[in-house]
């Protein structure tokens, strides 16, 4: 056999190290072989056995570093969702996941951001799966506001110099390091009782909406009215406030009088919590 | 015909009886990088300890893509923590020996993380990552032959040339031999670091396991490193396996690695000397005393018995 190049080799060492079923399965997949064209029993043509270890034994060491690696990576950034599926369930899912997506990016934290969406609709014998997706998203919404732009808050001050007549026609952006989340079940709650170690029934369906946010580059979540959620993301996605709270008017069985008795309220926990970053 | 490195290189054992001549005088880098002294790597559970205690470490490693793709707070510590101490850059994504193109937003990033925090100097692994997209997250051995040779070096004079400032590149645990290997580790970093005119990170716990895993001498190894080009030495603990070992960063430096780097502390006479604890982290202070522990073989005097 002639020595493979560079390419070849490196190629086929990824095809080899990434296989799901381990090195052996790896030499002999389609990927490898159009590389190197070399069985397992060929394999002292490429790797050569050390005085304690054979070919194989060599490169299970980074077959294996590789999915530990990765599933440890999941299994932190999901702790809840690990807990709800079990260690072993969520570990099979996770090597699963890994095959079907691998890293592209060296930034670890980007491993993960098809993970909700594998739990909802790819893995396979996920339990409790609608409930299991919306933890995930809970999760993975907490991963990406730890690390999401910087942008400072507005202060109440800036809040109070904006004149009265004007206030419908105010813009307000939102920090980049704030998610908001709806759930057809208190994900929240549960989230909460696993991270405080509090037993908790998986709940029954009850809709439920999340806001998770970074104040002082700590993130917190904080359970949200539906119409609270529905009011910052017609914010979010451009709307004054004037038109905005048209919107959340029009909302099914809507108590417009609570709604406006509470918006100084929300507004002041809001701004306290540097929900805005711009008024405009 | 000779190759390159055999016409520079000096016969094997000149080091040390170069050393025995000088006694324990300092061999500079040739880019006159300072001796910073004990550092830590900057680990994530040890951010309260170190802002409200200011503990007296010297300097300070970061694992440079921790703070790359975040504005949150791992980059606002940092911010603080290198306000107040040294900071040198090491990663692990530069992917050096890969056959992909080089990743020039990725080399944006760390130039500017660097810029931001006033990098002492940075550097990567003698490695590759990934390859056709897919990222292993590990460090991938290179064959050591002329062929990936000339693609190492020709990739660290781009990125030097990108980054305006030398690689300090690390040499690599590795696991396997590659049968198309033409030449041993050691030669090969030689070559690499002449002919790029990069600077070397010398981990000695790396040159233990690697040469547990592959059967070598590391006193053999340590005689071919060009040390006027080592600015950084790295410590760490390792796993023995028995049949092999694995560079887990989770323990205590074992005895022998730190023999290995009283050798080294004798050929360079200092340079800044960091420890990696990355698994398994205790207590910042068990840390920090086993750093410490290189006190011992710096303030040594002896002389290489050769």
């Amino acid at each position: 056999m002639s020595e493979p190049s560079l390419d070849q080799l490196e190629r086929w060492m990824m095809a080899v190290v990434t296989h799901p079923k381990g090195s052996a399965s790896g030499i002999e997949s389609p990927q490898a072989c159009s590389q190197i064209p070399v069985s397992v029993d060929e394999i002292a043509q490429v790797v050569l056995p050390s005085k304690n270890l054979t070919s194989i034994e060599r490169l299970d060491i980074y077959a294996d570093m590789y999915r530990w690696r990765l599933v440890d990576i999941l299994t932190e950034e999901y702790p809840t969702l690990s807990h709800l599926l079990g260690k072993n369930a969520f570990s099979a899912l996770a090597e699963e996941y890994i095959a079907l997506h691998p890293s592209e990016h060296y930034n670890l934290a980007a491993l993960s951001q098809h993970f909700p969406r594998f739990i909802e609709e790819e893995g396979s014998d996920v339990t409790h799966r609608e409930f299991a997706a919306e933890v995930a998203r809970l999760e993975r919404a907490m991963e990406e506001v730890y690390d999401a732009p910087q942008k400072d808050p507005v202060t109440s001050e800036e809040f109070e110099k904006i004149p009265d007549e004007v206030w419908g026609e105010v813009h307000m952006d939102l920090i980049p390091a704030l998610e908001l989340l709806s759930f057809s079940y208190p994900v929240d709650e549960y989230v909460t009782s696993v991270r405080e170690n509090r037993h908790m029934d998986i709940p029954d369906p009850n809709p439920s909406w999340v806001v998770v946010y970074r104040n002082d580059f700590t993130v917190w979540r904080s359970g949200i009215t539906r119409e609270q959620h529905h009011l910052l993301t017609e914010l979010r996605s451009g709307q004054s406030l004037g038109e905005a709270l048209m919107s959340c008017a029009k909302l099914p069985n809507v108590d417009i009088g609570a709604l406006s008795g509470n918006l100084k309220v929300w507004f002041q926990n809001w701004t306290g919590n540097g929900y805005f970053c711009r008024l405009r | 015909m000779p190759c390159a490195n055999q016409r520079r290189r000096l016969p094997k054992g000149w080091r040390r009886l170069l050393t025995k001549a000088l006694g324990n005088m300092s061999i500079r880098n040739k880019w006159d990088f300072p001796d910073l002294g004990l550092g830590l790597g900057l680990r994530t559970v040890h951010y309260n300890h170190i802002l409200e205690h200011n503990p007296a470490v010297d300097w300070f490693e970061i694992l440079s893509e921790n703070y790359m793709e975040t504005e949150g707070r791992p980059r606002k510590i940092l911010d603080q923590i290198s306000e107040k101490y040294p900071i040198v850059m090491h990663g692990v994504s530069m992917s050096l020996g890969s056959t992909d193109p080089i990743d020039f937003n990725y080399l944006k990033s760390l130039k500017a993380l660097a810029e931001r925090v006033n990098a002492v100097w940075l550097g990567d692994h003698l490695c590759w990552t990934g390859v056709a997209r897919k990222n292993g997250h590990d460090l991938y051995p290179v064959p050591y032959n002329e062929e990936s040779l000339r693609h190492v070096i020709e990739r660290i004079r781009t990125i030097q040339d990108y980054l305006e400032r030398p690689l300090v590149i690390e040499n690599p645990s590795t696991y396997l031999t590659f049968k198309s290997s033409t030449m041993s580790e050691e030669e090969y970093i030689f070559r690499m670091a002449e002919e790029s005119d990069c600077g070397l990170l010398l981990d000695v716990n790396n040159v233990y396991v690697t040469c547990r895993n592959h059967d070598l001498d590391p006193d053999s190894y340590l005689d071919s490193i060009p040390y006027d080009r080592v600015v950084q030495i790295h410590l760490a603990g390792h796993t023995d396996k028995g049949t092999h070992c694995i560079d887990t960063h989770n323990d205590h430096v074992i005895d022998e690695v730190w023999r290995l780097y009283g050798e080294v502390h004798k050929r360079t006479g200092g340079r800044s000397t960091l420890l990696e604890w990355d698994a398994d982290i205790p207590e910042f202070n068990v840390v920090h005393e086993e750093a410490l522990k290189a006190k011992r073989y710096r303030n040594e005097v002896e002389v290489v018995d050769v």
